[in-house]
């Protein structure tokens, strides 16, 4: 049962997160593109494939894991466990294809788009890779990114623990406060899960933006996820213990 | 004349002929009209005389027949006389009233009577008078407000008056006059009462003086007064009705009401009868309806009960009870028929049947849950666990007890099963939320009490059967009976339950302990219970039930086959004994049977493996290609034993498990105390749980079951102390050399035969597993078909197709795992909309 579902998700997966790339960059791709060649510095592919040997997998050349995106961030100076900005500049090279690496294809599209082939070009434009430049529709996108790359192999779920660290990170300043540490609280407490799958983590970011007053829910009619609905409860609850 | 003069005129020709009018015009005598008009009217007026002196011959004073009495008035109109005689004629029926009614008449007794006699002689009266006026009456009216008589034309309005109101108008005004239309009524009312409470009262006058009242318009005026009066009335009664009829109160009340309604609508025909019905509606039934119809079918259930319990399968028909005084002797059948009278009463207000209808469904709904809770485990006291397994078996067959009442009670009534609907009402009690167990797991339960026991069967049956002594219902015969109490439970309980898979998966399981522990009581009604099943669920469900029975009929065939090719002769005669050892085994096709634990490690004895493996190698030379094992957790054997207890010559023969009679065993080579982790390896039992049950059953049961004797390590051996029932490994274990039962034969209940929570619980999970896959499956189906769907169409759509209860939140757990499983997908424009992966 599991086996042959596993093999065509997979399958699945592979040509839709292909074919959601080639969307997300066809059209801001000509923009870029025009961009950089007024700019005529051009594009140093060299330098490009260069930095990327130097981060790549030591079996395996075509990749760079997370051992060599740390690399790449010691070298920008910035923490790889605490900078969202990471996770930005994958999402932004579009590192899809699997989780928690970046395969060399990716590199060199990804340098192309943002128009960078040295550590240098890296570091400028760290500042725009804010999270806070990003609309809700590429945040969502961004946020999606977030819960795939942090996947662990062929895993398509994440532990809860790592939810509750990554989401406190990745939503920090795109939600109110109480409502991100009450969801955190609630998963947390609840034993029942122990994995967070995808749905549930995309679903809670629309949630946030959808449903501010957790007094309109309506649990009946809403196709939110379970994990949803017991969230809202579990905040009734906390609200009636107040009284 | 004329023809004289033209004679004339022959012989005289010119002469003109003149012909002259009467010089002077002819003129009515000049007392004419005083002489006729007098005549007539004090003819008219004899009539009154007539009427009061009834034996008197005829006066002779009028001499006018009514040929020339109407001759006369014809005259007197034509001669333009009608006003007059209209004015001379309200004066004499004036006279009339006052004649018929006399000053003095207010003395009169019987009032009502009086002036009943003399409005129909006034009747008269005005009757003739009518007739004999009738071309006055044709041609003039009498207008009220300007005293005038007026020509008779097309545009007449209200305030025109016949002769014959006119009359009546004299007489109404006379009754006032002398202040007797309130004595009237009021002895009408009372009269009316007396008729009610069932004293002689003339009927007749009372309707005559109703008419009167109608006739003489004085109806509206006298409604209004008799409404208040009879809602102060009806009122009161209904009141002393519910204080006087004491423990019966309601049912009572409601056979009061019906006979009163019986005896107003039928009776006091005159009374107008919507108007009544609107009285009793309001002021009788409605308040006090819905409450005492509760309170009526309440004290009318346990007195049915009771009466059908007095008279166990009594075919006579109670509820037929035509006599009220028979009716009010058995009590019940006296509420029964005042249920069918209030249904009948019912039938005739506006909505009546279904608000009965509504009653019935409340109070089989509150009884059934009631039922349902009562068999709950209450948390507050905590009853022994027997104590709550009696509570559920009685709670389905009063379940069932409760469904025959009302099924019966509305075939009782007339067109009941148009009105009332049950079955929703079964729906909702039988599919109580947060039953533990649930009514399927008891409803499975009793069914393996009842098939397991035949005297349970019959109690069952005969209490259902005679209760159900109802001319349909026709023989009661145990056999039809017991078949019939199955075909309830299938069509009273079983159909309605949703959670028919629960329902299966414990009804095979109980069914595999009766087939394979020799526990069936008849093939028969097991069979028949199955194809009930069929018949309602279809072959699938049915499948594995069928496959088991197959089994058991192979088995015992292949069993017989196989002793055959034994050798004849041996150890001890006939038949298959070596060591002194019968061996008999079932063959279960995998499947069919539920899964049983599994002890491959298990040790048999040298006596038990010699058959085992003749059996192997038997069956696997005939059946070649089939894989065989051995089922040992239900494996039971018959142990003799001797030597034990006073009696040292006194052979009992136990019958137990076969994981009993391995632990027994190891007694038999040693005197030595034994323990239980020896004792699990001894036999080669992997789980300590299994063995220390069986220690348990075999040193714990009931008196006169115990084989063994447990030592706790800890006892002082000064101080008697209850042995523990936990078993610590330390414990240690003897064989009981003062067993003593007076049977021969004694069964050791095996403590795994019975219920085991762990085994329930196993249930219920298999039970919920296979559901997720419907959801599945029923979800993929739609998903399918649809393509995209949004979040409220598809909960309903699968909670539809799934036919188990199931939550829209189980369904919405499952689409989840769908999604994850990548099998559909939220809309990414759309939150509320799926697409389905293909």
């Amino acid at each position: 049962m599991s086996n042959p579902s596993n093999a065509k998700s997979k399958r699945k997966r592979k040509s839709a997160t292909s074919k959601s790339s080639n969307n997300m960059w066809s059209s801001s791709s000509k923009k870029k593109r025009g961009s950089s060649t007024t700019s005529s510095s051009g594009l140093n592919t060299d330098n490009a494939e260069k930095l990327f040997q130097e981060i790549a997998d030591e079996d395996d050349d075509q990749v760079a894991g997370m051992e060599g995106i740390s690399q790449l961030c010691e070298k920008l100076d910035i923490d790889p466990l605490e900078d969202l900005r990471v996770l930005v500049l994958l999402w932004k090279m579009g590192a899809n294809e699997k989780p928690a690496q970046i395969s060399k294809q990716e590199w060199m599209q990804g340098c192309a788009k943002l128009n960078v082939d040295s550590i240098a070009k890296f570091q400028n434009i760290l500042p725009s890779l804010d999270t806070g430049f990003l609309d809700q529709t590429e945040f969502k996108d961004f946020y999606k990114f977030c819960f795939q790359f942090n996947r662990q192999g062929t895993h398509r779920t994440l532990d809860k623990e790592l939810v509750v660290a990554l989401i406190k990170m990745v939503l920090k300043e795109r939600i109110p406060k109480d409502r991100l540490d009450s969801f955190c609280d609630f998963v947390e407490s609840q034993e029942s899960y122990t994995r967070i799958t995808l749905d549930q983590w995309t679903s809670f970011l629309d949630f946030c933006y959808e449903c501010e007053d957790l007094s309109s829910y309506d649990e009946s009619t809403s196709a939110w996820p379970v994990l949803i609905d017991e969230y809202v409860e579990f905040m009734e609850e906390r609200a009636k213990n107040k009284k | 004349m004329p023809r004289n003069k033209a004679l004339k005129g022959g012989s005289n020709s010119l002469r003109k002929v003149k012909i002259k009018p009467f010089n002077k015009p002819p003129t009515l005598p000049p007392n004419f009209y005083e002489q006729t008009s007098s005549e007539l009217l004090q003819g008219t007026l004899n009539v009154l005389e007539r009427g009061r002196a009834q034996d008197q011959p005829k006066d002779q004073s009028s001499n006018l027949s009514l040929q020339n009495s109407y001759n006369a008035v014809v005259n007197l109109v034509t001669h333009q006389f009608g006003p007059r005689l209209y004015q001379d004629l309200r004066d004499a029926m004036q006279k009339a009233a006052r004649q018929v009614l006399p000053d003095d008449a207010k003395n009169e007794a019987t009032i009502l009577e009086f002036v009943q006699t003399q409005y129909q002689l006034f009747v008269d009266y005005l009757l003739l008078c009518k007739h004999v006026f009738l071309p006055l009456d044709r041609t003039h009216l009498w207008q009220e407000d300007g005293q005038m008589v007026v020509k008779r034309t097309m545009a007449t309005s209200h305030t025109h008056y016949t002769l014959w109101e006119v009359g009546l108008c004299q007489f109404r005004d006379r009754l006032t006059e002398l202040k007797l239309d309130d004595r009237v009524y009021e002895d009408w009312f009372q009269m009316l009462e007396a008729d009610w409470a069932g004293h002689y009262a003339q009927r007749s006058l009372l309707q005559a003086t109703w008419h009167m009242w109608q006739d003489l318009h004085l109806l509206p005026l006298i409604m209004t007064r008799l409404q208040p009066d009879l809602e102060v009335f009806l009122q009161r009664e209904s009141q002393q009705a519910m204080e006087g009829s004491g423990g019966y109160a309601a049912a009572s009340f409601v056979a009061y009401v019906y006979e009163k309604w019986m005896h107003m609508s039928y009776q006091w025909t005159f009374l107008p009868k919507t108007w009544l019905c609107t009285l009793l509606e309001v002021h009788l039934l409605l308040p006090h309806l819905h409450a005492d119809w509760l309170l009526a079918s309440q004290n009318f259930y346990p007195l049915l009960e009771q009466e059908l319990l007095h008279q166990p399968g009594g075919p006579t028909s109670p509820h037929k009870s035509s006599t009220p005084a028979a009716a009010a002797s058995t009590g019940s059948s006296y509420n029964q028929s005042a249920m069918v009278k209030l249904w009948m009463l019912a039938g005739r207000l506006p909505n009546g049947y279904k608000q009965v209808a509504t009653c019935i469904a409340e109070y089989a709904r509150t009884k059934g849950v009631a039922l349902v809770q009562q068999s709950q485990p209450s948390t507050a006291t905590p009853q022994k666990k027997s104590a709550s397994n009696a509570n559920h078996h009685t709670m389905i067959a009063d379940l069932l007890e409760l469904q025959q009442q009302l099924s019966r009670l509305v075939q009782k009534l007339p067109r009941g099963t148009d009105h009332i609907a049950l079955k929703p009402v079964w729906e909702e009690i039988v599919n109580l939320p947060n039953t533990t167990p649930t009514i399927a797991e008891s409803l499975a339960k009793f069914v393996d009490q009842i098939l397991k026991n035949n005297k349970k069967m019959d109690q069952y049956a005969l209490q259902q059967s005679s209760s159900s002594a109802s001319p349909t219902m026709g023989l009661a015969s145990a056999n039809n009976s017991s078949s019939d109490l199955l075909s309830r439970i299938i069509s009273g309980i079983f159909v309605h339950l949703q959670a028919k898979d629960i329902f299966e998966a414990f009804y095979k399981r109980d069914l595999a302990k009766r087939l394979l522990w020799n526990r069936v009581v008849s093939m028969d009604v097991e069979k028949q219970f199955v194809s009930l099943l069929k018949a309602e669920c279809g072959a699938g469900y049915t499948s594995k039930m069928e496959g088991m029975f197959q089994d058991v009929d192979w088995s015992r065939e292949a069993m017989s086959r196989y002793k055959q090719t034994l050798p004849m002769g041996g150890g001890g005669g006939a038949g298959i004994t070596t060591g002194g050892v019968e061996m008999e085994a079932q063959v279960l096709t995998t499947g069919y049977w539920p899964v049983y634990p599994q002890y491959p490690h298990l040790i048999l004895p040298q006596s038990l493996k010699e058959p085992q493996e003749r059996f192997t190698n038997h069956y696997k030379t005939k059946y070649q290609g089939r894989r065989m094992t051995w089922q040992y957790a239900l494996g039971h054997c018959i142990v003799r034993a001797n030597g034990l207890g006073k009696n040292k010559n006194k052979v009992y023969e136990l019958v137990m498990s076969l994981c009993q009679a391995l632990v027994l065993i190891q007694f038999q080579s040693t005197d030595q105390k034994l323990d239980l982790p020896y004792l699990k390896n001894a036999i080669g039992l992997d789980e300590r749980d299994e063995v220390e049950r069986i220690l348990q059953s075999l040193a714990l049961g009931k008196d006169g079951t115990r084989v063994l004797r447990k030592l706790d390590y800890d006892a002082e051996p000064n101080k008697k102390k209850k042995v523990r029932s936990q078993v610590d490994d330390r414990d240690k274990f003897t064989v009981n050399m003062n067993f003593d039962s007076n049977q021969r034969r004694i069964r050791i209940t095996n403590i795994m035969w019975k219920e085991t929570k762990e085994e329930r619980v196993k249930t219920v999970e298999a039970v919920s597993r296979d559901r997720l896959y419907m959801i599945d499956a029923s979800l993929v189906r739609i998903m399918k078909a649809r393509k995209t769907i949004l979040h409220q169409q598809l909960i309903p759509q699968v909670l539809e197709q799934v036919k188990v209860p199931a939550q829209p939140n189980d369904v919405k757990k499952r689409i989840e795992s769908l999604i994850e499983r990548e099998y559909m997908e939220r809309d990414a424009k759309d939150r509320n909309r799926y697409n389905y992966l293909a």
